[in-house]
C-alpha cells in the first residue's frame, strides 16, 4: 500500500511546489480520518493544496467560499416545497461531498461555522427533523486567513479542537517560486490530474493506519507531553485527552507512511507541532502575539528514553 | 525413555549447547585425571570424542546394542580391577564411566537431567581427594558452568553468557545459606563413611638410601604448616622430627621396630620412657597435608600430655616421634607443645644398644677402619664427633643436590665411594657417613629424617614447610646426656642449616623444567610477594574452613550461645534462615520498586556514552531515529551498523514483540553493539563542531 502513498505524494508535490513536508502532514491527517485546517496569507496555495488532495484521492468534492453573509442552509442544504409533487424536497448543500473545501472559514459568521463543525463531529446532518448521514470517507479541509486580518471571526477554541491538524504553508523558497511563476496557472494544471486511489483503497489504507501498534513506552511519552502542558506556569493552554488521541492517530498515519507497523517517538515529534500548536496557543490578548515556539517548548521538556521521570 | 511426549523435548534441538555440554563434561572429568587409571581415561576420551563426532555427523550415532555392550564390558572391567582399586576408586571409576557413556545417549530431557546431575556429583567427588582453596574455587566455577547449561535448556535461546550470569548469581545467592549451615549445622557422625582413598604415599619414605631425599628437594609441594603460639624458635632450631632410623643394612636405613608399629599400632612399647621435661615450652599447631602416611612432625621433645587434646588420635611413636592412628588422607591439624631444652635422655635398653651399634661387617671397610682409628685417637665421644665434622669441613666436600650416582663400587660400598672418591652429596650422604663412622667407632648413633626450617609468612605469621625442606641428620648417644642431635650438613653447607637452600642451589637443581612454579622466581620480589600472599590465603582457608571440626564447632557455639541444646541449634539455624530470606526479600522488594533500568536501555546509554566521548552528545529530547541521522552525518563510517542498531533498539522499545522475537531482537542488538563499540573505540576523537 505504501506505493500508493508515494504516488499521492508525488502527484500533489508536482502541483504544490516546494512543500513536501506540509503535503505529507496533510495526507497523514486525512489517513488518520482527521479534518485539516490550513492557515496562511491569501495566495499561498492553500486552496490549491486542498483541491489537489481531493482530486488525487479520487473523492467527490465541492468548494464553498465562506463569507460573512453565508447561512447554515447554504452549507448543509435546504428543503424546498415542490409544487408538482406537493412535497418538500431536500436540496443537498456542499456538505454532502466526501471532501468539503471551506475556503476562508473565519470569514463566515459563528452560526454558519458551528453548523459546519457539528457536521464534522457527528458525520451526519439534520434538516427539518430528518437525519442524513454524510458520505464516507468525509473530510473537511478548511482554510483561514490569519486572525489579524480584517473581517474575520476567529474560531473559538472548542471548534479549533475539532481540527486534527492545523498547518501553514509559508512562503516558497526561491527555486520553487521560480517554478511557480514559470508554469501555467495552477487552475489549469490540477484539472488535468487523475485520481491515484479509489474510495475502497483509501478506506483500506485508513484501516491499515489504525492497525499500527502503540507500545506502552509511546503512550508514556504522549502522557508526558500532555503533562508538560498542564503544569503550573506553562504559558499555553493545557492539552486535552482528545489532543492526545489526535496526536497518536496522526502519528500512526505518519508511521504508516514511513512503512512501519509500530510507532516510534519520532513519529510523535514529527506531527506534534501540526497537531498541537493550535490547541496550545492561548488566544492573543493583542493582535499579533503569536506563540510560535510553544510546541517546541513542550517537546523540549520531555526525555525521550525516560519520559515519565524527566 | 522411548515415550517422546511433549515434555521429553529433543535435546538435539540445541546443538550449540550440546557442544558446551561436551566441553563441560571434559572439564569435569579432567579434575579427576590423577585418580583415574589410564585405561579408564582412554575409554572416557573415546566416548567424548565419539559424542563430538556425532554432533558433526549425526549419522555415526552408535547403536543401542553397541552402547549396552560397551556398558557391560566396562562394568566388568571395573569389577575385575576393583580389588586393586579399592572401594572408593572403583565407585569413582563407575561414576565417570557412566558419565562419559551417557553422552552417547542424549536424546530426551530426562537424559539431559541425568547428565547434569552426574556432572555435579563428579564435582563433589573431586573434593574427596583435595580441598585446597584453589581447587575448591575451580570446582565452584565448574559448578556454575554445569548449572548454566541446565538453565540454558529452559530459557529462550540466548547466548550462553547470559545463562552463566544467571546461574552464577543464583549460586552466589546460595552462599550465605551454605555458610550458615556450615557453621551451625551439627556435624553428625556419618552413618556411612567415605572410604579413605588409597593413594600413593608422598613426602618422606620409611626407608632412606643415599640419594633419596634429592627427589623431594625438587618438589615445591607443601608438606605442612605450623603456627606458633609462643615465640618462634631460630631457623636452625627448627628440626622437625618425623622418623628415626636405627637399622642399617649397608645400603638402606630404616626403623628397627617398624614392623611392630605397622601391624599393631601399639605404641607403648617398653622402650619408650618419658623424657624429663625441662625449660620453656613451645606451643604450636601443625596442619599437615595428606601424605597417606602415619608419621607426624614435631620438635623434640613433645609433651605426651599435649597429644591428648586433639581431634586426631595421636600416639607416641618410638624414639620420641609421634604417629597418627591411621594414614593422613586429608588436611588435618593438631596442637602440641614441646620442650626444646629437654634431653632425650631415656636409658638405652640392651636391645637398642645393639641395634644402634650394628653395622654389616662387610660394608664400607674403609670407613669402618677410619672409625676404629678415630676411637683410638679421640677417647672423648664429643671430640670424636667433632673430628669427623672437621674432616668434612676441611676436605673438599661439596654440597650439591645433583651428586654423581654411587654405583661404581660393589654393593654396600657406596659410602666409601662417596667419602673417598666423589665427595659430592647432600644431607643424607653426610648424615649417613657420620652415623656410620660413629657406629664404627663404638658410639650408638642413628639417622633422623624430617624437615628443617620453614618459610615464615609475615601476612599470617605461620611457617610453611615444603617438600624441598626435607632433611636428614644424625643423633649420637652420650652417657648421662642421652641422644644428642648432630647435623653434619652444617659442616659442609652452613647456609642450609641457617636459612635454607640457597638460591643458587635451587636454580641449579630444582624445578628445572617447571617454569610455572612460583618457587622458581623467589628472586623476583613482586612474584615472591604474590606467592606469599597466596600462601597466606591458603593457610587461612586450611585453618578456618578445613580445620573447622566438630570439636571447634562445639566450643565456638558454646562460647556464643552458652550451654548447647538441640532446640537452641534448631532455633539458631531457623532464625538465620528467616533472617537471610527476609534480607533477600527486602532487597528484591526494593529493586522491584525502583523502575528497573531495562537492559537494552542501559546498553543504548553505553553507546551514547561512547559517542559523547567522541564529541557527539544526544539531547535527551531527541528521538533515537533522529539521532541516528546526526551520527551518520558526523561519522559516515558507522552508517550501516548504527542504522541497524537503532532499528533493533527501537523495535525492542516500541514494537509489540513476543518474548522470542524480543530475544532475537536483543541478540541482533548485542551484535551491532559489539560492532559499534569496536568501531567507536578506533575512531579518532573529533573536536566538537561549533555552530
Amino acid at each position: 500500500m505504501q506505493h500508493l502513498v508515494s504516488a499521492i505524494l508525488v502527484q500533489v508535490g508536482s502541483v504544490v511546489l516546494g512543500k513536501p513536508n506540509e503535503i505529507r502532514l496533510a495526507l497523514a491527517c486525512l489517513l488518520a480520518k482527521g479534518h485539516l485546517l490550513i492557515e496562511d496569507l491569501p495566495g499561498m496555495g492553500k486552496t490549491t493544496l486542498a483541491q489537489v488532495l481531493a482530486k488525487t484521492l479520487g473523492l467527490s468534492y465541492q468548494r464553498t467560499q465562506f463569507t460573512s453573509d453565508l447561512l447554515p442552509a447554504d452549507v448543509i442544504g435546504i428543503s424546498i416545497f415542490n409544487p408538482e409533487t406537493k412535497k418538500f424536497e431536500l436540496h443537498r448543500g456542499p456538505i454532502f461531498n466526501q471532501v468539503v473545501l471551506s475556503d476562508e472559514i473565519n470569514r463566515a459568521s459563528p452560526k454558519t461555522q458551528s453548523a459546519l463543525l457539528e457536521a464534522m463531529e457527528e458525520h451526519q446532518v439534520s434538516i427539518d427533523g430528518t437525519t442524513y448521514p454524510l458520505p464516507q470517507p468525509f473530510f473537511v479541509i478548511a482554510t483561514q486567513n490569519p486572525i489579524i486580518h480584517a473581517g474575520t471571526y476567529p474560531l473559538p477554541e472548542s471548534q479549533l479542537d475539532r481540527f486534527m491538524m492545523r498547518i501553514s504553508l509559508g512562503f516558497p523558497d526561491i527555486a520553487a517560486e521560480k517554478q511557480i511563476l514559470q508554469s501555467e496557472s495552477s487552475h489549469t494544471s490540477y484539472k488535468k490530474l487523475l485520481p491515484c486511489v479509489d474510495t475502497d483503497k483509501l478506506i483500506a489504507m485508513q484501516a491499515a493506519v489504525s492497525q499500527v501498534t502503540v507500545s506502552d513506552n509511546i503512550i508514556e511519552y504522549v502522557i508526558a507531553l500532555n503533562h508538560v502542558s498542564r503544569q503550573q506556569g506553562f504559558s499555553g493552554r493545557p492539552l486535552s485527552p482528545r489532543a492526545g488521541q489526535a496526536l497518536v492517530s496522526a502519528a500512526k498515519a505518519w508511521a504508516f507512511m514511513d512503512e512501519r507497523t509500530y510507532l516510534i517517538p519520532e513519529d510523535i515529534q514529527a506531527v506534534f507541532s501540526a497537531v498541537c500548536q493550535h490547541r496550545l496557543e492561548s488566544t492573543p490578548v493583542h493582535f499579533g502575539e503569536y506563540q510560535q515556539q510553544i510546541s517546541e517548548q513542550v517537546i523540549g521538556q520531555v526525555n525521550v528514553l525516560n519520559p515519565l521521570n524527566s | 525413555m522411548i515415550n517422546n511426549t511433549v515434555t521429553n523435548k529433543k535435546f538435539s534441538q540445541l546443538p550449540q549447547h550440546a557442544w558446551a555440554l561436551l566441553v563441560c563434561q571434559g572439564l569435569n572429568v579432567s579434575l579427576l585425571v590423577s585418580e583415574l587409571t589410564s585405561w579408564m581415561l582412554l575409554i572416557i576420551s573415546v566416548c567424548l570424542c565419539w559424542r563430538g563426532l556425532t554432533l558433526i555427523k549425526p549419522a555415526i550415532k552408535p547403536q543401542r546394542l553397541m552402547i549396552l555392550l560397551l556398558a557391560c564390558s566396562g562394568s566388568i572391567a571395573i569389577a575385575i580391577s576393583g580389588q586393586e582399586l579399592g572401594v572408593l576408586l572403583s565407585m569413582l571409576h563407575l561414576l565417570c564411566f557412566a558419565y562419559a557413556l551417557k553422552s552417547l545417549e542424549l536424546t530426551t530431557r530426562k537424559d539431559f537431567y541425568q547428565i547434569v546431575l552426574l556432572g555435579v556429583f563428579i564435582l563433589a567427588s573431586v573434593l574427596i581427594f583435595s580441598q585446597s582453596l584453589f581447587l575448591s574455587f575451580f570446582v565452584f566455577c565448574l559448578l556454575v558452568l554445569n548449572l548454566s547449561l541446565l538453565s540454558a535448556y529452559f530459557s529462550t535461546p540466548l547466548p550462553l553468557k547470559n545463562n552463566l550470569y544467571q546461574s552464577g548469581k543464583t549460586v552466589l545467592q546460595s552462599i550465605p545459606l551454605a555458610v550458615v549451615l556450615f557453621v551451625f549445622f551439627p556435624r553428625v557422625a556419618p552413618f556411612w563413611q567415605v572410604p579413605s582413598a588409597k593413594s600413593a604415599q608422598t613426602g618422606l619414605s620409611e626407608s632412606v638410601t643415599p640419594g633419596d631425599i634429592a627427589h623431594l628437594a625438587r618438589s615445591s609441594a607443601l608438606a605442612f604448616r605450623v603456627k606458633f603460639f609462643t615465640d618462634i624458635p631460630q631457623y636452625n632450631q627448627l628440626y622437625w622430627r618425623a622418623m628415626v632410623m636405627d637399622d642399617f643394612d649397608g645400603r638402606t636405613w630404616q626403623q628397627s621396630n617398624i614392623s611392630s608399629v605397622k601391624n599393631t599400632g601399639i605404641t607403648n612399647t617398653p622402650d619408650i620412657t618419658p623424657a624429663t621435661l625441662i625449660g620453656e615450652q613451645t606451643r604450636y599447631q601443625v596442619m599437615v597435608e595428606p601424605s597417606y602416611q602415619r608419621w607426624l612432625f614435631s620438635l623434640a621433645v613433645v609433651n605426651p600430655e599435649s597429644l591428648k587434646d586433639n581431634q586426631m588420635t595421636i600416639d607416641q611413636g618410638p624414639n620420641y616421634t609421634i604417629i597418627n592412628s591411621k594414614p593422613v588422607s586429608q588436611t588435618s591439624s593438631y596442637q602440641i607443645s614441646s620442650y626444646p631444652q629437654s634431653l632425650l635422655n631415656s636409658p638405652l635398653s640392651d636391645h637398642q644398644w645393639l641395634t644402634s651399634l650394628r653395622l654389616p661387617s662387610a660394608s664400607n671397610p674403609k670407613l669402618q677402619a677410619q672409625g676404629r682409628q678415630l676411637s683410638l685417637r679421640y677417647p672423648d665421644v664429643i671430640e670424636r664427633a667433632q673430628a669427623i665434622l672437621n674432616i668434612i669441613r676441611e676436605e673438599d666436600f661439596y654440597y650439591t643436590l645433583t651428586p654423581p650416582l654411587l654405583t661404581g663400587a660393589k654393593s654396600g660400598h657406596e659410602l666409601d665411594q662417596f667419602f673417598y672418591q666423589t665427595k659430592k652429596g647432600f644431607c643424607v650422604h653426610y648424615a649417613s657417613v657420620f652415623t656410620f663412622m660413629m657406629r664404627a667407632s663404638g658410639v650408638p648413633a642413628r639417622l633422623v629424617t624430617g624437615y628443617l626450617g620453614g618459610e615464615y609468612n609475615k601476612q599470617s605469621g605461620h611457617l610453611s614447610i615444603y617438600q624441598y625442606d626435607a632433611h636428614a641428620w644424625a643423633e649420637i648417644w652420650i652417657k648421662d646426656q642421652g641422644w644428642i642431635s648432630v647435623d653434619p650438613t652444617s659442616a659442609v653447607n652452613p647456609e642450609r642449616v641457617e636459612s635454607g637452600l640457597s638460591q643458587m642451589l635451587q636454580q641449579e637443581a630444582l624445578f628445572n623444567n617447571d617454569f610455572l612454579n612460583l618457587h622458581r622466581y623467589k628472586h623476583l620480589a613482586w612474584l615472591n610477594n604474590l606467592r606469599l600472599q597466596l600462601d597466606a590465603l591458603d593457610y587461612q582457608w586450611t585453618r578456618l574452613v578445613l580445620g573447622y571440626s566438630s570439636k571447634k564447632q562445639y566450643y565456638l557455639l558454646k562460647q556464643w550461645f552458652g550451654h548447647l541444646r538441640a532446640w537452641k541449634i534448631a532455633a539458631i539455624i531457623g532464625g538465620a534462615l528467616i533472617l537471610l530470606m527476609s534480607v533477600m526479600w527486602l532487597v528484591n522488594l526494593k529493586s522491584a520498586k525502583r523502575k528497573p533500568q531495562v537492559k537494552w536501555l542501559a546498553q543504548y546509554q553505553q553507546i551514547l556514552a561512547l559517542l559523547k566521548a567522541k564529541g557527539l552528545t544526544k539531547p535527551d529530547t531527541m528521538a533515537a531515529s533522529q539521532f541516528s541521522r546526526l551520527v551518520i552525518e558526523r561519522f559516515p563510517l558507522l552508517t550501516t551498523n548504527f542504522i541497524a542498531y537503532t532499528q533493533s533498539f527501537e523495535a525492542i522499545m516500541y514494537q509489540a514483540l513476543t518474548p522470542e522475537q524480543k530475544a532475537q531482537c536483543l541478540i541482533e542488538m548485542n551484535y551491532y553493539q559489539g560492532q559499534l563499540t569496536k568501531q567507536l573505540k578506533k575512531l579518532p576523537k573529533k573536536p566538537k563542531v561549533s555552530d
